[in-house]
């Protein structure tokens, strides 16, 4: 009795961790498929292929290349097959699936994961931990900009080392081509510079409006105002609860936060 | 001219004395005390023969009660001065002359603008058009104001206002920082219409409070009543069509409590504008003005503070009589530049400084070339912070959006500028040239169909913004990313640039059709003289 009490217990809880990561279309037996762990660092590199958009040499040589971040970060190269992503079509559904990888399968505390995710169409650099700051949303866009358009040719091996290779450069300090970040501060600081000077020069050049009260400054005024009266001439009630509870304030951390950057291909 | 009564110079107003004085001489002269030169023949008051000079003087001295002797116009033993003001003077000399007085005109032939002066020199210069053309002359019949402020601040406080101003107008065209442009000032008293209001009375305005107890939202409403006793005086509105009503607005207020019996002599060695509006004109405006203001006094009325009094019913309710009006002459600094537009065409800009409290306003255009050498090199500045200092990227999808709403509101305020540009050309932001406009058209039968005609006018003579463009651009593109699929970043980044040109091209735009508004058109004024077709 003791004995199926405890099989059990062993079955509830392992259909309650199915449920939990049941969204998760990762296949768990091909986790552990390209695998290398940096025996110096601890931190692992993977390839979870289960859109089957590799050969198995493409593979190896991915997870070679993705070896080189793992001086200083898990480096996960993850690609979710057409209809595999169960959080939705939308890019943040891309988003969600990385963020379940990282819970499910690394939980380091330094991770990065290039995805390739064929449901949505979108590839993201997911970036969690203290490289967030170094590879933060903003150099994760830039990366996937560089590289979309292999991705667009259908070339995913092709784009998948050149983003393991920009990460990597951007990991170590590293400068990347950013054209699409020049191109887009050059957009803002124009549009942005006309537009100030504009307003500058508007009020450099326009007649000041005197105020009201400084049109009657010099006016001789008089005023005087006797038996003042205040008649109430009737009310109304409104049945108006007040809100129990209130905001609050927002909610706790939760586990952190992560950064990420993607692009449509 | 006033002469000097001790050597028969030219007497000119001083503002340092706040009297006529004679450069030739250095007498210091009463404004009240002489009479002009040419009166005999020109008819000024009629009062230059001897009995009508004699009832200009007092036989007594006002001071200590002296006989007046032979030609005295100041007391030998106390030194008042023995002259009647002068519309007592008037009177006393039986002319009919109260309400007019004779003045020498100066006509531009070009605008039909008029000025009064006794200089000879204004012959050469028309202040409201800048045209430097031979201005017509002739004697004749001007309204007699009742009060005048004489100028306080001389030309040199002027021009070091208008130094201090300029050295801020970044993007004033280089002329206007010219000696010569600034040496071109001319003081001219404006005629001012003047309005003594007041109000007594029951005064009642409703009022609320609104408070919560319990799970109920109460709301009372109040009369809330006082006895009125109110009187606002000295509260004035330019009546000449020829000073924008901006301007006049801009360098307000002026201290009417130190103004003075009106005596034509004030005028000697400045020039004057003519009253050609109508006092009615801006009455509701100054009633407006006061009711607003008696408004926020009674809201402060013990007990009252804590009810809410809003609405224009309850602001009317102080609206005030008006008992009296009368026209005053106020001291104007008036400078006026001409320049072309694109088309060729003469426009004029003014700026005008306060002759009492050194208060200034100016239409100051902007110089283009200077504007977009200056955007350049803030966006450089911008560039080099935002892709060197901060890590900022928006992606090619972001940047076509936010160019689309740049472009939008800057279409807007396109739109918005000509609605302006074409009311000012129209002289429809101007009550003063409303007036004059509205009576030399004369009544119209159908008002729906000139108000229609008015309207397509308006909008022949705006130009179009070519808002359609970022429209065309942006849906495109993000239409083809939504429906069909992927749009290569080249596209976004392609649409976002000529957006971006775009935007940059309406700013351009709208700074140089903004100097529609800094300058104006040249003025037309509905007197003898005027000519549309003339250029200089």
């Amino acid at each position: 009795m003791q004995r199926f009490k405890r099989s059990f217990s062993f079955l509830a809880v392992l259909a309650f961790v199915l449920i939990v990561i049941s969204p998760l279309s990762v296949k768990a037996d091909k986790y552990g498929e390209y695998v290398k762990t940096n025996g110096t660092t601890q931190y692992e590199a993977r390839v979870l292929d289960d859109a089957g958009l590799f050969k198995s040499s493409e593979a190896k040589a991915i997870l070679e290349e993705a070896y080189n971040i793992t001086d200083y970060a898990d480096m996960y190269v993850v690609t979710v097959p057409k209809n595999g992503n169960s959080y939705g079509s939308t890019e943040s559904a891309t988003d969600r699936y990385c963020d379940e990888v990282y819970k499910t399968v690394s939980g380091a505390n330094n991770c990065v994961i290039f995805c390739i995710d064929m449901d949505t169409r979108y590839l993201l650099v997911y970036s969690k931990g203290q490289i967030e700051s170094d590879l933060s949303g903003s150099k994760a866009d830039t990366i996937t900009d560089n590289v979309y358009s292999y991705a667009s040719d259908g070339d995913y091996y092709g784009c998948s080392l050149k983003a393991i290779e920009q990460i990597g450069k951007v990991l170590a300090g590293m400068h990347i081509a950013q054209p699409m970040k020049v191109a887009s501060n050059l957009f803002i600081a124009f549009v942005v510079g006309f537009v100030i000077m504009y307003l500058i020069a508007l009020g450099k050049s326009k007649v000041r409006k005197t105020s009201d009260s400084e049109m009657l400054k010099y006016a001789a005024i008089r005023f005087a105002a006797n038996n003042p009266k205040d008649i109430i001439t009737g009310t109304t009630k409104t049945y108006c609860p007040r809100s129990s509870g209130g905001g609050g304030g927002r909610g706790g951390g939760g586990g952190g936060g992560h950064s990420s950057g993607g692009h449509r291909f | 001219m006033y002469a000097c009564p001790n050597c028969s110079g030219n007497l000119k107003f001083n503002i340092e004395k706040q009297a006529l004085y004679c450069d030739f001489c250095n007498a210091v002269v009463d404004p009240y005390s002489v009479v002009k030169e040419r009166d005999a023949e020109e008819g000024d008051l009629k009062i230059k023969d001897n009995a009508n000079v004699a009832a200009l003087y007092y036989d007594e001295c006002p001071g200590c009660g002296a006989k007046r002797e032979g030609d005295e116009t100041v007391c030998s033993y106390c030194g008042t001065s023995l002259a009647k003001p002068v519309e007592q003077a008037v009177m006393d000399v039986g002319s009919n002359a109260e309400n007019y007085y004779d003045v020498t005109f100066f006509r531009c032939p070009q605008c039909g603008g008029e000025i009064i002066t006794e200089d000879n020199e204004a012959a050469a210069f028309c202040s409201f058009c800048g045209a430097s053309t031979i201005l017509d002359r002739r004697i004749s019949k001007a309204r007699r104001p009742k009060f005048i402020v004489p100028f306080k601040k001389t030309k040199k406080d002027c021009m070091s206002a208008y130094n201090s101003f300029m050295k801020s107008a970044f993007f004033a065209p280089s002329e206007m920082k010219s000696e010569k442009c600034v040496d071109s000032f001319r003081g001219i008293y404006m005629p001012f219409w003047t309005y003594q209001t007041h109000k007594n009375g029951n005064v009642t305005v409703n009022g609320t409070r609104v408070y919560h107890r319990g799970d109920y939202k109460y709301t009372e409403n109040h009369a809330l009543s006082a006895d009125i006793d109110m009187e606002y005086d000295n509260v004035s509105f330019d009546a000449s069509s020829s000073f924008a009503d901006n301007l006049s607005q801009g360098i307000s207020p002026f201290d009417q409590s130190v103004q003075q019996d009106f005596a034509p002599s004030f005028l000697s060695g400045f020039y004057a504008d003519t009253s050609d509006v109508d006092d009615m004109v801006y009455q509701s405006d100054a009633q407006k003005l006061i009711a607003k203001d008696a408004f926020d006094k009674f809201k402060k009325i013990p007990g009252f503070g804590r009810y809410g009094m809003t609405g224009n019913n309850n602001v009317d309710k102080l609206t005030p009589n008006v008992h009296n009006k009368f026209l005053t002459m106020l001291p104007v600094w008036f400078m006026s530049i001409r320049s072309k537009d694109k088309k060729g065409n003469d426009r004029v800009s003014y700026t005008v400084v306060n002759g009492q409290t050194g208060k200034i306003a100016g239409d100051v255009p902007i110089a283009v070339n200077k504007y977009i050498l200056a955007s350049t090199v803030l966006s450089l500045g911008l560039f080099v912070v935002l892709n060197f200092l901060l890590n900022f990227t928006i992606v090619p999808k972001t940047a076509l959006l936010i160019s689309c709403i740049v472009a939008f509101i800057m279409a807007g305020i396109f739109s918005s500028h000509e609605s302006k540009i074409v009311d000012r050309e129209l002289g429809d932001d101007d009550k003063g040239l409303q007036q004059i406009k509205k009576s030399k058209e004369g009544p119209s039968n159908n008002i729906a169909l000139k108000k229609k005609q008015e309207q397509a006018v308006k909008k022949s003579m705006k130009q179009k913004s070519y808002f359609w463009i970022p429209l065309i651009i942006g849906g495109v593109i993000l239409g083809i990313e939504y429906t069909v699929g992927l749009v290569s970043d080249m596209w976004f980044y392609g649409g976002a640039m000529a957006i971006m040109a775009y935007t940059v091209w309406c700013i351009i735009r709208i700074v140089s059709r903004y100097n529609m508004l800094t300058t104006r058109k040249l003025p037309q004024f509905d007197r003898k003289g005027g000519d549309d077709s003339a250029k200089v």
